[in-house]
């Protein structure tokens, strides 16, 4: 009989053991000491098997079961199906915390060129898979609907395809509403809060403020919520108010929220420089805001509320084979399943290597459009786009759950060649597994029904926290 | 320095490699920020002045267990690999 590896994190009153391929329990001290020295005894040796922990050599099922458990938790990228266009990198708002460094309104350089277009419709020409997802960045896309157009009208050969808009929505031309009616294209806006937060943070003056939010709702009033997804970006030194900013999205049916600090990219590199890591009053603010939404959910159980990046891990907890979120998988393939094109024709792996580039912190394009890709420098990248072999990672009880961000390493750093745990990367997803850990484990109904919930599950009679007897 | 709630913790290195007992000790500094940490006749003593006594004990549990298993999974580990490489 064989144990399989497990790796161990302290929780408040256990610890954690978390097997290779994502399974994981929580036992105490004394559990500990018998592994430690080999001391097992029946019942923990019958515990192991019946969760898989112990297998029969290296030949049998329970062996072939736990090697497919580890292919599920890594990230096998299919082909190019994942577009991310920025048609204009103009913008109508001057936000300081701009994490692409937009410009100007009137800037005549900041556009795709037809021949840009022209290859852009080439590439989509050529991808070989039923379905496209496609979302136009910017700037402010909306500026461009006509680019918008040519690139939706030449996908109508694919059987699946959805498109996303990421406008500010201070500014909707008539031209973007026979594209705003379609079935398969949704909305993607920001919405910092209560209203004098997100003007203090985008809009600057009344009348902007309030054509936002005339067009905000008159979407949500002709299309219902489900065209429209949002996310607050939060500034740690002026957060807002929880409720305040949780009535914002709940009020109008949006109930998915993707609390997000400020990003360390663009403009807010120079105007909030603080943004570079994460404090604990931010950890604190997060925490705060989840046992909120878990109380108003439980208060509340006509709808259910989320913290959409929370989901993602417990997802990434439950499940194996969860990793198409680009900015928490493992490995994380650059340049291959997902592709950025930029307003000037570059390509970058993805939209924050676009933003380290505009800063002029480092050149991280992987080609143009015209040329294609150059996969030297997508090699080079992906060299080191895994946590599987970092001796940090191969340590840690999250590593099935976690990821890895190079661009985030350089974005921050300059390097990648840093010890993992001195990275902002890790100590943030270290402190969300450890949250994420200490919601699964917390024996009281309302914590135990929002995760449900979130996790999409059916009924409440699963215990989600499995413990060694 | 009267009042500070000072926490020390020995923890038996278990025949870990020097190499893994600095690893063991970041390990355990990620939880706590003010670590302070010595080898004494093959003890490693861990000091610190804001995590309480049993919670820094559990830390340094948990990191000296990731450290003895990973010698010991290394075997296994490439066995699995070489199976999925194949």
């Amino acid at each position: 009989m064989m144990r399989l590896p497990l790796r161990s994190r302290a929780m408040d009153d256990a610890f954690l053991l978390v097997g290779d391929s994502g399974r994981f329990f929580a036992a105490d001290e004394a559990f500990i000491d018998r592994l430690l020295d080999d001391g097992l005894d029946v019942d923990d040796i019958a515990f192991l098997r019946r969760q898989s922990h112990m297998c029969e050599g290296t030949s049998g099922l329970g062996w072939l079961s736990h090697a497919h458990g580890l292919t599920q938790r890594w990230t096998r990228a299919g082909p190019l199906d994942y577009l991310i266009l920025v048609p204009t990198l103009r913008c109508n708002l001057t936000c300081s915390y701009c994490q692409v460094s937009r410009a100007a309104l009137d800037s005549q350089a900041h556009d795709w060129t037809d021949q840009t277009l022209a290859h852009v419709l080439a590439l989509l020409d050529r991808l070989e898979t039923p379905s496209v997802k496609i979302e136009f960045q910017g700037g402010e896309p909306l500026l461009r609907p006509d680019l918008i157009a040519a690139v939706i009208a030449r996908c109508e050969r694919f059987a699946e395809r959805s498109f996303v808009i990421c406008t500010n929505l201070s500014h909707l031309p008539d031209a973007a509403w026979p594209l705003l009616e379609r079935d398969d294209v949704w909305i993607s806006t920001s919405l910092d809060g209560d209203l004098a937060t997100h003007q203090a943070n985008r809009t600057a003056n009344a009348d902007a403020t309030n054509a936002f939010v005339r067009n905000l709702d008159t979407l949500i009033d002709r299309f219902g919520a489900g065209k429209i997804s949002a996310l607050p970006t939060i500034d740690p030194a002026r957060p807002p108010d929880i409720d305040a900013l949780i009535d914002a999205y709940a009020g109008r049916g949006l109930t998915s929220i993707f609390l997000r600090q400020v990003n360390y990219h663009g403009f807010a590199r120079k105007r909030h420089a603080d943004s570079r890591t994460q404090g604990e009053a931010w950890r604190l603010y997060y925490e705060a805001f989840v046992r909120r939404l878990i109380e108003r959910n439980w208060a509340a159980r006509d709808r259910v509320l989320e913290e959409s990046y929370l989901t993602l891990l417990l997802k990434r907890i439950f499940r194996g084979g969860h990793n198409r979120h680009v900015d928490l998988r493992n490995p994380n393939p650059m340049g291959m399943d997902y592709l950025v094109v930029d307003h000037d024709g570059q390509l970058y792996p993805t939209d924050e290597a676009r933003m380290l580039s505009r800063s002029g912190v480092i050149d991280l394009a992987i080609g143009t459009i015209a040329d294609g890709i150059d996969t030297a420098r997508r090699d080079a990248l992906n060299a080191h786009a895994t946590n599987q072999y970092d001796p940090d990672c191969q340590r840690c009880a999250y590593q099935p759950y976690c990821g890895r961000d190079v661009v985030d390493d350089l974005a921050r750093y300059g390097t990648i060649d840093l010890p993992r745990h001195e990275t902002e990367f890790c100590r943030k997803h270290l402190h969300l597994f450890d949250f994420a850990f200490g919601l699964i484990y917390a024996n009281d109904a309302p914590t135990q029904y929002s995760l449900r919930r979130w996790l999409g599950l059916a009924g409440d009679g699963i215990e989600l926290g499995l413990r060694h007897p | 320095m009267s009042g500070l709630p000072f926490n020390r913790v020995m923890l038996d290195r278990r025949g870990l490699r020097t190499e893994q007992v600095d690893r063991c000790v970041a390990a355990v500094a990620r939880s706590v920020p003010d670590l302070v940490s010595s080898v004494q006749d093959g003890w490693l003593v861990l000091v610190s002045c804001d995590s309480s006594a049993d919670r820094l004990r559990s830390i340094s549990k948990a990191a000296s267990f990731a450290e003895s298993e990973f010698t010991r999974c290394i075997p296994l580990r490439r066995a699995v690999m070489e199976l999925l490489l194949t």
